[in-house]
């Protein structure tokens, strides 16, 4: 009988390993070991410790944390971090520009070598053999690499370590375990928010000031926010649009295409701001300020706007050290400035994943931008907030690309998105989905009211009264109540972002 | 003042999350366990290689999912709000139906046709055990197949139209029980028996929250096995007596274990049940034969009504279920494995076999027993 419960459990790995290539992660925000076993265990101990051996605490909680996911993959880690800190350290500590740019690139070549590596080359090796296949030639043999879970935001932090320690924005840390406590730091090390070095080198050895019962109990009650966002709407979202995409498109009805595609943009929503407010959250609990990362993207009123508000450490990344080094908005031609525009798209697509669904949602990204740039900015800017009427499509039909990946797929399914075909039983919501739907519509617009900003400033942003104290906290503990048996009532809940 | 207050507040906060560890610690309140058939997750050794071959994580994570603090309490209130407020259920075996009525999916799933094994396996199948009948006939022995009721068929206006799948074909009752009739095999039907009381019995025959028979209709079907039996052997056996009868809106044993599988924390019922005092009447003229039972769970009703100590000089239980493979003998209780049991010793002295199935478990039909006795009678010739 045991055997069948571990036999059980082992095929839901082995579904999730073969789906994503990546390793099951065991030890998610939104899992009970998690919540009810490392997270009060961490923190009793980390406050409990003096301020000197706070950081030690951090590193042992965050080396714990990855471990217990992927043990193999900690010593990854810690040897590419080591190579880039004492390369950095050399680097920050040699006068002659020549030697400095090669460190730099020797730098920039290990860290991008080993994302290559880990994420690219089963899908460069793939193409490579489709091409060798369509000409009788005989396919590379290769050996699929599995990807160390959040490889794709650590090393966007090393590499602006590196940068920024080249440019002279800052000075590298005294000591590697600062360094590691920057990387590993385990709210943000498998799902981000990318934190750029120069933002976040002081508070390695501020934190500790920082950590006001006010703080902590602002980024307790984020992290339930977060947490009440992945279960209670990401995931009966995502339940939904997995089965939907599941469906043979041939038999997709108009509407439930529709209903697939809004479920898959409100899931993928609300399970990334959901992690990013827990990621924040517990930031906050140890004195760090971390930079949000979404901002209400839903609202936005042109997929200009949409890219200042989602994702917006990974655009602001991409804006620093990537757009600007091309030249920016400085270049001296048009046709220059719109390429690097969407080169910086083409690459943000492929740093979410390497399949050609994910390039060409970079791609179609970037031809939004670029014709706002042309003319279309202008017009949206006349109707001001009415505008999301033409950004909210364009974003649902991207995300299409993005949840199926592959190109002809994902051109079948919009293709019944946009031909009619009338409904059919093949599925049919239920009361528990069009309420979260309505939550959803809910939280992702009521910004666009007054009021609804003002909650939002006084929620996240204020200090708050004793009053709205005892109302937060009842509410986070409902909200984790509620949560938790969600959570156990559906034993199986990955986050979508921790793939990349 | 207001530093302090928001200590306190923050650290309330923390301890309540180690609420759920200290539970599990030192088990203070004493929970409610969880109904169902899934068996828990063992605890996780820990070794290095294990962690470092990642097989501790996964297994030590199942385990603490399914054995922190409270979770009994915390599955049955979240499956609360989605019963009570969404109107659904948290189970993959169940379907809610109109009226609070419960069905499993493979009673749907028969109900639509859907689990039938194929016209060369049912008639592969039903020659087997009608030479088996001849055979055990010629030995002084009595070989029939007991049909349980479909629920689905007995409650079709509780079905929602889109539970039912769209195939609408027979279930397998009615294909055995045609073919059975055709090939003079020895059947009783008490799912069709139970059909036509429905309406004028003012008991109830089946739940609506319970997978099997009420325990009510399982003495009905328990004296119609015993009626069938004295007719064929032509000998007079004890039987159930009934008094003290009780109406109730208070289900026992399994008359709601349906309902037990939704776990919530409380669920209304429309339903009266009814309950009595069974007796066998000790006479020393009455005759009890010695038994094979096979069959699925539909005779654990039979079981706990004590016909089989009762009515049975001897008996022999063969239940095979996903998770629990069991010969049940209450005169020698060392386990014993059905692929390895010696059911020719075992078929020796025993006066009936009886094959006891409802309609979507009649594709394993003797559960191995009808294979190896019939090769055991009929060897395949060189």
């Amino acid at each position: 009988m045991a055997g069948l419960a571990i036999k059980y459990r082992l095929e839901k790995l082995l579904y999730i390993s073969n789906r994503f290539r990546v390793i099951p992660f065991d030890m998610v925000f939104s899992s009970v070991a998690f919540i009810f076993y490392f997270l009060p265990i961490f923190f009793l101990v980390y406050y409990n410790v003096p301020a000197r051996f706070k950081n030690i605490v951090i590193l042992t909680g965050s080396i714990f944390f990855y471990a217990w996911g992927a043990p193999r993959f900690v010593i990854i880690v810690f040897l590419t971090t080591m190579i880039d800190f004492f390369i950095v350290r050399y680097m920050s500590s040699v006068a002659e520009k020549r030697k400095k740019m090669l460190l730099l690139i020797l730098s920039l070549f290990i860290n991008l070598g080993l994302l290559f590596y880990f994420k690219y080359c089963n899908f460069f090796v793939e193409n490579v053999n489709r091409l060798l296949a369509s000409t009788s030639m005989r396919a590379v043999s290769w050996t699929q690499v599995i990807m160390p879970i959040g490889i794709s935001f650590y090393t966007f932090e090393t590499l602006t370590y590196v940068v920024d320690v080249y440019k002279g924005k800052h000075q590298p840390f005294r000591n590697f375990w600062d360094y590691q406590v920057y990387i590993m730091l385990f709210p943000k090390l498998i799902a981000g928010p990318i934190i750029q070095f120069h933002d976040f080198a002081v508070q390695v050895y501020d934190h500790t000031s920082m950590e006001t019962f006010e703080n902590r109990l602002r980024g307790f009650y984020r992290f339930f926010i977060g947490l009440g966002k992945k279960v209670l709407i990401a995931n009966v979202m995502g339940a939904a649009a997995d089965k939907i995409f599941a469906i043979p498109y041939d038999q997709l009805s108009t509407t439930t295409a529709w209903y697939g595609a809004i479920s898959y943009t409100f899931q993928i929503y609300f399970d990334f701001s959901g992690y990013s407010d827990m990621a924040i959250g517990l930031g906050l609990m140890m004195g760090f300020r971390f930079p949000e990362n979404f901002n209400n993207p839903y609202t936005a009123e042109s997929i200009t706007d949409f890219w200042r508000k989602w994702h917006i450490t990974l655009g602001s990344w991409m804006r620093n050290y990537l757009y600007i080094p091309l030249g920016g908005n400085k270049v001296n031609s048009k046709a220059r400035l719109f390429f690097n525009l969407w080169l910086v798209f083409l690459l943000s697509g492929l740093w979410h994943g390497a399949a050609w669904g994910f390039i060409f949602w970079g791609a179609y990204h970037g031809f939004f931008l670029i014709i706002e740039r042309m003319f279309l900015g202008k017009w949206l800017s006349r109707i001001g907030k009415l505008s999301v009427i033409y950004t909210f499509p364009v974003v649902v039909v991207g995300w299409v690309f993005f949840r199926i990946e592959y190109l002809r797929s994902s051109i079948s399914f919009l293709g019944r998105m946009f031909a009619w075909h009338p409904q059919n039983t093949v599925w049919e919501p239920d009361p528990l989905f069009f309420t979260t739907l309505c939550l959803s519509v809910f939280f992702s617009f009521f910004v666009l009211f007054p009021k609804g900003t003002d909650l939002q400033q006084k929620l996240f942003f204020k200090e708050h009264s004793m009053r709205s104290h005892y109302v937060l906290m009842a509410a986070a503990l409902a909200i984790c109540v509620l949560s938790v048996g969600r959570i156990t009532a559906t034993n199986f809940n990955p986050f979508i972002y921790f793939r990349f | 003042m207001g530093q302090k207050t928001r200590k306190y507040l923050f650290y309330f906060g923390l301890l309540f999350l180690c609420v759920p560890f200290l539970q599990q610690s030192l088990e203070v309140v004493k929970v409610k366990p969880i109904n169902g058939f899934l068996p828990p997750s063992p605890d996780a050794t820990f070794n290095i290689e294990n962690w470092w071959n990642e097989q501790y994580q996964p297994e030590k994570t199942s385990y603490l999912n399914e054995h922190f603090g409270f979770r009994p309490a915390l599955l049955r209130f979240n499956n609360q709000i989605d019963y009570s407020i969404f109107n659904r259920v948290n189970s993959d075996w169940l379907v809610l139906s109109k009226g609070n009525c419960l069905f499993f999916q493979n009673e749907l799933a028969d109900r639509a046709g859907l689990l039938f094994p194929g016209e060369d396996s049912l008639q592969k199948k039903m020659m087997m055990v009608k030479a088996l009948q001849d055979t055990f006939t010629k030995m002084g022995k009595l070989l029939f197949i007991v049909y349980a009721p479909v629920k689905p068929v007995f409650y079709p206006e509780f079905i929602r139209e889109d539970s039912l799948p769209a195939i609408t074909g027979r279930t397998n009752v009615d294909r055995y029980k045609r073919l059975g009739k055709l090939m003079g095999i020895n059947q009783v039907d008490i799912g069709g028996w139970f059909y036509t009381l429905k309406n004028t019995s003012k008991e109830l025959l089946f739940p609506k929250q319970g997978f099997h028979w009420s325990m009510y209709g399982s003495l009905l079907a328990e004296d119609s096995i015993i009626k069938y039996i004295e007719l064929q052997k032509r000998i007079v056996m004890p039987k159930p007596v009934l008094s003290n009868l009780i109406h109730t809106r208070i289900p026992r044993g399994s008359d709601d274990d349906a309902r037990k599988l939704m776990n919530v924390m409380a669920q209304q019922g429309d339903e009266v049940y009814t309950y009595a005092d069974v007796h066998y009447p000790h006479d020393s003229s009455l005759v009890k034969p010695s038994i094979m039972y096979i069959g699925d769970s539909y005779l654990l009703e039979l079981l706990t009504n004590k016909m089989m100590d009762s009515c049975n000089s001897s008996w022999v239980i063969w239940w095979n279920s996903q998770y629990i493979s069991n010969i049940a003998d209450p005169n020698d209780k060392s386990p014993k494995d059905m692929k390895t049991y010696d059911w020719i010793a075992g078929t020796k002295n025993m006066d009936c076999v009886v094959l006891l199935y409802t309609s979507w478990d009649l594709p394993r039909l003797g559960d191995g027993f009808v294979e190896k006795a019939y090769s055991y009678y009929y060897p395949k010739k060189d």
